[in-house]
């Protein structure tokens, strides 16, 4: 399902990233595998944002928007008990034990995602989480150069996308205010994030 | 037995003979399109053709979505083939050592039309068959290494086919045939490598050589009808198709075809190259040069089996009979193939010894010398 997602879409550029939006402005955070994106998605969700994907983003050629691929989240070991306390009202499927990925559950996207799944967003935010308890948790900005080698990185198919897909992140970049994201406690971050939302309120 | 094919052309066909075609297209023919456009991988040339038509607009949305990023799939390719000339010139040319890059990476570098869209896999070049050992050597230094380890592998490819076991470079993930000749050693025929060389071209301005244009034709038509295998291999015959129609806008291309293919012992591949790319593709081709490779003509029943196998085989089956006609006829045409790599005697060896092996899979022997 992912590989044809990626394979075969190559009018977007493809991010491997969670995607949530909110006030027609998305929430773009690409991470490897185990960085807690999907985690950090659900607590969003929770808090109000709508769910694109916690997987994908589809950023299109035509218009530079974010496209949403809504499916359920997928939450492995710690994350299943933790979002099941922190957001009790998400329905979650049963949990599978002992798969390659370790214990896995996945979360329906509630149902307003499902019904706007056909509306794109506006990039405004481009945020590198990494859960990490080692370092001082918090938003420490990062230089567009910075993000744009990093979210290069999360590519599926930049380097398939060859010079248009460097023009097409080079735009995607400079529409986003852009951060590193080290963090180690669920509800601060969502909080954190949340404030992002808020102060692009206030400030308009 | 018809001389033409009895199956209707699907849309696909339609589309690559006349792009026009698919002006009138239901919703079901683009469906039926787009599954057998990514079935034989000709989504990026189907693209390429509708849009160098000026019918691009015409294509329904999720239509275009596909074919389009079929042709930045197998533009990503062409790009990182070049790449890998410019890599192979770095690797060989300090050493006075020259190749002549074949199929793809030839089309690419050459800028040809039929480079447009197609999807390539691997990068194949040609030396002279007294610098392989050190062209090899040279390609081992450079990162390049040896998929094959078995030593049978090994021993199989140097004494009977036209190019060395198959290098994949150990960072980039290429894949490089590294041939001297165009086909195998134990193939019944036997083009003069030398002649292939010396009349080779240099096309840019690393000072990569190409085949000509009759022996580019020549060695596709070759690849398709002796070498390779013939069933779903539409893309190759579709190859065939896009470089007669670019060359044979050229003068002088049509008068010296037949020719070389005679002075190559090629004219029965060209025959059938230039039979089924009419049939199926609608390939323009004068009608002077098509009675000249009647000499390539092979007899009666033979060649009522081939049109009754390639085109079935060619284009991939949908309907349940269809594909029990493309599975006979791929049955047929693959037993035709290996009968045409290697005589009798050191196939049914070759054959035992992959049989034997298939039922006693055993640890590589290569690996377990090693320290």
């Amino acid at each position: 399902m992912n590989w044809c997602v990626y394979d075969h879409v190559h009018e977007f550029l493809v991010l491997h990233a969670a995607v949530v939006e909110k006030g027609g402005r998305a929430l773009v955070m690409p991470a490897a595998t185990g960085s807690g994106k999907s985690t950090l998605s659900a607590a969003l969700v929770h808090r109000g944002w709508r769910l694109l994907s916690d997987e994908f983003a589809l950023i299109s050629k035509e218009d530079g928007l974010v496209y949403p691929i809504p499916r359920p989240i997928g939450l492995k070991q710690a994350s299943i008990p933790l979002i099941r306390r922190y957001a009790p009202e998400l329905r979650m499927g049963p949990s599978f034990v002992d798969t390659r990925k370790g214990t896995v559950a996945h979360l329906r996207p509630p149902p307003d995602s499902v019904e706007r799944m056909a509306e794109p967003a506006r990039p405004a935010w481009l945020v590198f989480p990494a859960f990490d308890t080692r370092v001082a948790s918090g938003l420490a900005p990062l230089s567009k150069a910075s993000a744009f080698i990093a979210a290069s990185d999360s590519s599926f198919n930049y380097g398939t996308l060859g010079e248009a897909g460097f023009d097409q992140l080079a735009r995607f970049v400079d529409q986003c205010e852009t951060y590193d994201f080290p963090f180690d406690d669920l509800n601060t971050a969502a909080e954190a994030l949340d404030r992002l939302a808020d102060d692009r309120r206030n400030a308009a | 037995m018809s001389a033409t094919p009895t199956i209707g052309p699907t849309p696909l066909l339609r589309v690559l003979r006349a792009p026009a075609e698919a002006q009138d297209f239901s919703q079901g023919e683009w469906e039926d399109l787009v599954w057998h456009a990514r079935k034989t991988r000709l989504g990026g040339r189907t693209w390429r053709m509708l849009e160098a038509a000026g019918f691009a607009d015409r294509v329904p949305e999720p239509v275009r979505r596909q074919l389009a990023s079929a042709f930045i799939e197998a533009e990503s390719h062409r790009r990182r083939l070049l790449w890998e000339v410019d890599r192979l010139h770095r690797a060989l040319d300090a050493d006075g050592q020259c190749f002549v890059a074949l199929k793809g990476a030839a089309y690419a570098a050459a800028q040809l039309e039929v480079a447009q869209g197609r999807p390539a896999a691997d990068i194949d070049i040609m030396v002279p068959r007294e610098s392989i050992a050190k062209v090899e050597a040279l390609l081992l230094g450079e990162g390049w290494k040896h998929i094959l380890e078995e030593e049978y592998d090994q021993r199989y490819y140097r004494r009977w086919m036209h190019e060395i076991p198959p290098l994949v470079h150990a960072l980039r993930g290429s894949e490089l045939d590294l041939h001297h000749t165009i086909l195998p050693l134990s193939s019944r025929l036997h083009p003069d490598a030398q002649s292939l060389y010396r009349r080779a071209v240099t096309v840019d301005r690393l000072g990569t050589k190409v085949f000509a244009p009759a022996d580019m034709v020549l060695h596709a038509a070759v690849h398709l009808f002796h070498d390779g295998e013939i069933r779903g291999a539409l893309r190759d015959l579709v190859d065939i198709d896009v470089l007669l129609r670019e060359f044979g806008a050229r003068p002088g291309f049509w008068p010296a075809l037949v020719p070389r293919a005679k002075e190559l012992g090629l004219v029965r591949p060209l025959f059938y190259a230039l039979r089924y790319a009419g049939h199926l593709l609608e390939t323009p081709v004068p009608s002077a040069v098509v009675a000249e490779a009647e000499a390539g003509r092979p007899a009666a029943t033979i060649l009522a089996v081939m049109d009754w196998a390639v085109t079935r085989a060619i284009v991939p089956a949908l309907s349940p009979r269809e594909k029990f006609g493309a599975r006979l006829a791929g049955i047929l045409l693959y037993l035709r193939s290996h009968y045409l790599r290697m005589s009798v005697a050191p196939l049914s060896r070759h054959l035992m010894r992959k049989s034997i092996r298939r039922l006693w899979p055993r640890p590589s022997r290569m690996r377990d010398a090693e320290p």
